[in-house]
């Protein structure tokens, strides 16, 4: 009895303590405090390592990359005040912006940017956007503080794509003999528009407004990155005020829409260069190396309607992986439309009919049954996409199995090329599709096995052509002849549909998402008049 | 008695010992390269590169050697370090420990605030009206599933009523805010309620057929009297095995219930391993609770060895 | 419903539960629509003639869905409960009669899987989707994975059992009689043995039941597009603003299902031994 009494002690103190945390009550007088979503805590804060979408988020608000993409993704100068691009020497010397500072007042130079790519570069660090595209790099030099020469073997007219890395301090983050592990992720310290105050892991990120930024103080006085996995509970956030700005799923966002509190919100929703994608795998299965048998599972998917009746209108057929709203895109070639009829007359020509009245079709004795691969997502529409074809598929003859697997799992089979057709969503910066479709590209991105002289000599021209005209012809030529043979169907480019509170101002959202550009909140203005 | 108790201890460490090999054996399961990370865009991770961090973190060594070394390391308190953001394993577990304890400590001293009186209540008059609706009542509620429960109460005083919070705990690090562990706990806790009140009831009836009880009831005490005087006394050894035997099942509700409630403890962290196959964080929570469960049943064992005069003779 | 459910009223009512689900589930081919049907031109609809619960966000009828859903529901609690008889049968058997080292080595392995949450265990299991498990069926795999600890009150139970009555006089007879081990084992101790069994058959079915919605509901368990009860309440979160019956109807189901085979299982516990609480 003795041990229950001092039990009911320790549990009535634990709620006493439960009832007495001290709360957090924003008043009016407070400063501009603007809360936007995250979904997941970023992989670590040391910015550059492990980086997921999450820390680049972090990471381009707490400190600056030399360049960075506007919402026309334009590459504009951030802490590099201008550079030299250098086709004949291959390089590109960047001249620093002088007088910009640390958080912690030492000046930004040049050291700091050869200790940011040195370390980018350890395979330690784990870096997967910008480590591999800086293969080519063989020489950086910094001939004085405020210069920075980087030497190609070869260089593309997209190769400051991976300057937008982040540049970390070396005087703090140089001292932790582990990244991971050190001062630097306790507490990052950049030359950005917003410092860092703290993390409460699984729930905030929390900054505050940088008084010495060298582009002039952001409006907001700080900015709560909240994180919520779940769309459900973040949507509950949004209507109850606890979140001022997030990308909705389609769903969501309608009934959102519909809801009493709507006109506290601004709707808006934006392009982005993302595409849900279905890669056939050409080889090692007795279906897809034929290109009319991916026309014809083309044709049965009625993608306007889905549009339109699931996906609340947010979104767009795509003709090939390059994005309808991009300044890439070839007029002239138009994605194929729903026509069941032609997409059974097309498998009954290659061969494939169902002789025994089973329902699915056979061809030399093989049932044309297949697996859909997916990855496992949280989000309802991914898993009605998959449904959607499969049975869209079932309907013309097929024996369809859906395989929703875990990203990691997904990533190993894709590597075996062991799948039949591969969904998942892309994201592009730029028009070089070397890695999805080149021959030489299949330990990369082309997991279809495509493999044909005339692509990889469009796909060489796009990657090394300087001269505007010739890239974009080049481009086109590209998008003939993914239209013609399908080796990778662009279903939907997505667009993000974005909800803000209507006081907050200055939103723009670029193709990489509204906080993924060069604006995003350090030019976010917060006003309590009604617009 | 000694004896007893140490080869109590003895084969309890044997099995500690075979959990960590059962949570071994899960890690083998594991298919391919548990360095695979999520990545939004194109894999851009050269062979080499993930060979090099293969070799980093030592999954190209003999399973024996492994385990050697994974053995060696938990015994110094080394979990291994997460996948995803190369945190300690233990520093995850311990900062989300106090949200996952809290839940349960609260829930277990509800199950027994709650189911004590409840049974109790049947054990007075065994067969009454009370004790069959109370019967009924916690029966009809132990097969309530968790997550439905959690859905139909975070509908009803959350988005309807608006009294409570719908999920998270409240802004605060370490323990939540009570109105953000009302729900959770409530959830945790009705599904013991029938299980432990007829445990209560059953060994309050039978503790009360002793022989020290029968001559208290021949000296004129109330049945009610006798319950509390003697019945508890003797009934609270067997209840306290039953706390050792909770454990499992509530942490198994917590699972549910923190990632309903977006609650940030150990079943949160273990739901998210298990989404992004954070294999170290998997199998450390795995191996955790584990440990826990068994130090609850030993406990219980002891208790009960040591307390319990017919068992001390045995 | 004042009644105590201990009474051999107990075993009616869950066999009229599970037998009722049962039905429906089991002839819902004959009567519901195609749950996996979709119709793009009647999205989220809300219930009518032509579909009595409306239809989800593929234009699927949600009537269907329900009653196959506890197709699979209902075969993952028996299959595992059968899984689960087949192992810890023998086991526990073996363990209780051959005392020793046998059931030293049988009772370690029980207190070991005992202590790890059978629903970790089963999530971690299913995480890990380990190559043996991958081209097996969704609810076989399911099952298989819910044995893996369901069949430990199963063996404790035989386990008891069989120490309790090997020393019975007739075993006594029997090996005075010079019959082997696995005889005495299979015509003397398992009939006796075998009909408690059930009671404890019975709670693993609804426990399966149970888990198995509780991992699809987190979505780890059977995949879409075949539904699930617990993947109807999942759904249910998000859409709960355009109806009631969305997580209502599948969770009663969900609530009968688990109730009728607890029911049985303790009807069966009584008509065995009325003392028993």
């Amino acid at each position: 009895m003795k041990l229950g009494q001092r039990l009911c002690w320790i549990l009535a103190l634990v709620c006493l303590a439960a009832f007495c945390a001290p709360a957090e009550a924003p008043s009016k007088d407070e400063p501009r405090v603007v809360q936007m979503h995250i979904t997941q805590d970023p992989a670590s804060l040391s910015l550059i390592g492990k980086t997921d979408l999450n820390s680049e988020i972090v990471g381009m608000r707490l400190t600056d990359a030399l360049v960075q993409y506007d919402d026309k993704l334009v590459i504009r100068p951030l802490l590099a005040e201008s550079w030299e691009f250098s086709e004949s020497d291959k390089t590109i010397t960047f001249k620093l912006r002088e007088n910009v500072r640390w958080h912690d007042g030492e000046p930004v130079t040049s050291a700091d940017v050869v200790f940011t790519i040195d370390k980018l570069r350890e395979p330690e660090t784990e870096n997967l956007p910008w480590a591999p595209a800086l293969d080519k790099l063989v020489r950086l030099e910094a001939p004085d503080e405020h210069t920075v020469v980087a030497t190609y073997s070869e260089i593309k007219p997209d190769a400051l794509d991976a300057w937008r890395t982040p540049i970390l301090p070396e005087h703090i983050a140089g001292q932790d003999e582990d990244l991971f592990n050190g001062r630097f992720v306790e507490h990052p310290i950049g030359c950005g528009p917003f410092k860092f105050l703290h993390y409460i892991r699984g729930q905030e990120i929390v900054m505050e407004a940088n008084d010495d930024y060298w582009g002039g103080r952001p409006e907001i006085d700080r900015l709560e990155l909240k994180i919520f996995a779940d769309q459900q509970t973040a949507y509950q956030a949004m209507m109850t005020g606890d979140l001022h700005i997030m990308v909705m799923a389609a769903n969501l966002w309608q009934q959102a829409r519909e809801s009493e509190q709507a006109a506290a919100f601004e709707f808006t929703s934006y392009k982005k260069y993302s595409v849900y994608i279905l890669g056939w795998n050409q080889l090692n299965n007795p279906f897809f190396g034929d290109a009319r048998m991916r026309r014809a599972l083309v044709l049965a998917l009625d993608r306007e309607s889905f549009i339109a009746n699931v996906a609340g209108g947010m979104a767009h057929v795509g003709a090939t992986t390059f994005p309808p709203s991009s300044d890439w895109v070839a007029p002239d070639v138009e994605p194929y439309g729903y026509d069941p009829d032609e997409a059974r007359r097309l498998l009954e020509e290659v061969g494939w009919v169902d002789t025994d009245g089973d329902g699915v079709r056979e061809k030399n004795g093989q049932r044309l049954a297949f697996t859909l691969m997916v990855p496992k997502s949280s989000q309802q529409l991914t898993s009605w996409i998959a449904d959607w074809q499969q049975q869209s598929w079932v309907d013309i003859g097929a024996d369809v199995t859906v395989d929703q697997l875990e990203w990691q799992t997904l990533r190993e089979r894709r590597k075996e090329r062991n799948f039949h057709v591969l969904a998942q969503t892309l994201q592009f910066t730029n028009p070089d599709m070397y890695d999805l479709y080149h021959s030489s590209a299949t330990d990369r991105y082309n997991f279809w096995g495509n493999n044909d002289p005339e692509i990889d000599r469009l796909l060489d021209a796009v990657r090394y052509t300087f001269d505007p005209e010739q890239r974009l012809a080049a481009m086109h030529g590209v998008q003939r002849w993914l239209h013609d043979h399908e080796p990778v169907t662009a279903v939907f480019f997505f667009d993000a549909p974005l909800i803000y509170d209507k006081r907050l101002r200055g939103v723009r959202p670029s193709p990489l998402g509204y906080a993924a550009s060069i604006h995003g909140p350090r030019e976010w203005r917060w006003s309590d008049e009604a617009s | 008695m000694l004896r007893r108790i140490v080869s109590r201890l003895a084969t309890g460490a044997l099995t500690l010992l075979l959990v960590t090999l059962l949570v071994f054996g899960l890690i083998q399961l594991a298919p391919g390269d548990p360095l695979a990370v999520q990545d939004d865009g194109m894999e851009r991770l050269s062979r080499a590169d993930r060979a090099a961090l293969a070799a980093y973190y030592g999954f190209d060594r003999p399973l024996s050697a492994q385990y050697a070394s994974w053995l060696g390391r938990l015994l110094k308190g080394d979990l291994g370090t997460s996948i995803r953001d190369r945190r300690p394993v233990l520093e995850k577990i311990a900062e989300r420990l106090p949200v996952t304890l809290s839940l349960n400590a609260l829930a277990l001293f509800l199950i027994v605030a709650l189911s004590v009186p409840i049974g109790a209540a049947a054990a007075l008059n065994p067969g009454s009206i009370a004790d069959r609706w109370s019967a009924t009542a916690t029966y009809l509620l132990y097969a309530v599933p968790i997550f439905w429960a959690a859905l139909l109460l975070q509908r009803l005083f959350a988005v309807r009523l608006g009294w409570l919070p719908l999920y998270g705990s409240g802004g605060v690090t370490g323990i939540p805010r009570f109105a953000n562990m009302v729900l959770p706990v409530v959830c945790l806790t009705y599904g013991g309620l029938a299980y432990v009140s007829r445990f209560v009831r059953a060994n309050l009836i039978e503790s009360t057929r002793f022989e020290t009880i029968l001559s208290a009831r021949a000296r004129g005490l109330t049945r009610f009297t006798i319950l509390v005087r003697h019945g508890f006394r003797l009934a609270a050894v067997p209840m306290l095995t039953l706390a050792g035997f909770l454990i499992p099942a509530l942490f198994a509700g917590s699972v549910i219930v923190e990632t309903v409630f977006q609650l940030p403890g150990l079943g949160w962290l273990f739901i998210d391993a298990a989404y992004q196959r954070d294999v170290p964080v998997l199998l450390g929570v795995t191996l955790i609770s584990g440990t826990a469960a068994l130090a609850g049943i030993l406990f219980a064992d002891l208790t009960y060895a040591l307390a319990d005069p017919r068992v001390r003779r045995g | 419903m004042a009644e105590r459910p201990r009474r051999p009223a107990a075993l009616n009512r869950g066999l009229a539960l599970v037998l009722a689900l049962g039905g429906v589930a089991a002839l819902a081919p004959l009567w519901a629509q195609d749950p996996l049907r979709i119709d793009l031109g009647a999205t989220l609809e809300s219930p009518s003639g032509a579909h009595w619960l409306g239809t989800d966000a593929l234009g699927r009828d949600l009537t269907a869905r329900i009653a196959h859903g506890g197709r699979v529901s209902l075969s993952i609690g028996i299959l595992t409960s059968l899984f689960s008889l087949a192992i810890g049968v023998p086991l526990g058997a073996l363990a209780g009669y051959r005392g020793g080292w046998t059931d030293a080595t049988v009772s370690r392995l029980i207190e070991t899987i005992a202590c790890v949450p059978s629903l970790l265990l089963a999530i971690a299991l299913l995480a890990m989707s380990p190559a043996l498990l991958r081209g097996i069926p969704d609810v076989l795999r399911v099952a298989l994975v819910l044995a893996f600890a369901g069949w430990i009150p199963v063996a404790r139970y035989m386990r008891g059992e069989f120490l309790r009555l090997k020393s019975a006089v007739m075993v006594e007879a029997a090996r005075a009689a010079g019959a082997s081990d696995l005889r005495i084992m299979v015509r003397h101790l398992l009939p006796s043995a075998l009909a408690p069994v059930l009671v404890t058959a019975s709670f693993a079915a609804a426990s399966a039941i149970l888990v198995e919605a509780a991992l699809s509901f987190l979505g780890l368990g059977v995949q879409p597009p075949q539904p699930t009860w617990g993947g109807l309440l999942s759904d249910a979160r998000e859409q709960i603003d355009r109806g009631w019956w969305l997580a209502v109807v599948p969770g009663l189901a969900l609530y009968g299902a688990v109730l009728g085979f607890n029911l049985i299982g303790e009807g069966i516990r009584d008509l065995l031994d009325p003392r028993a609480t």
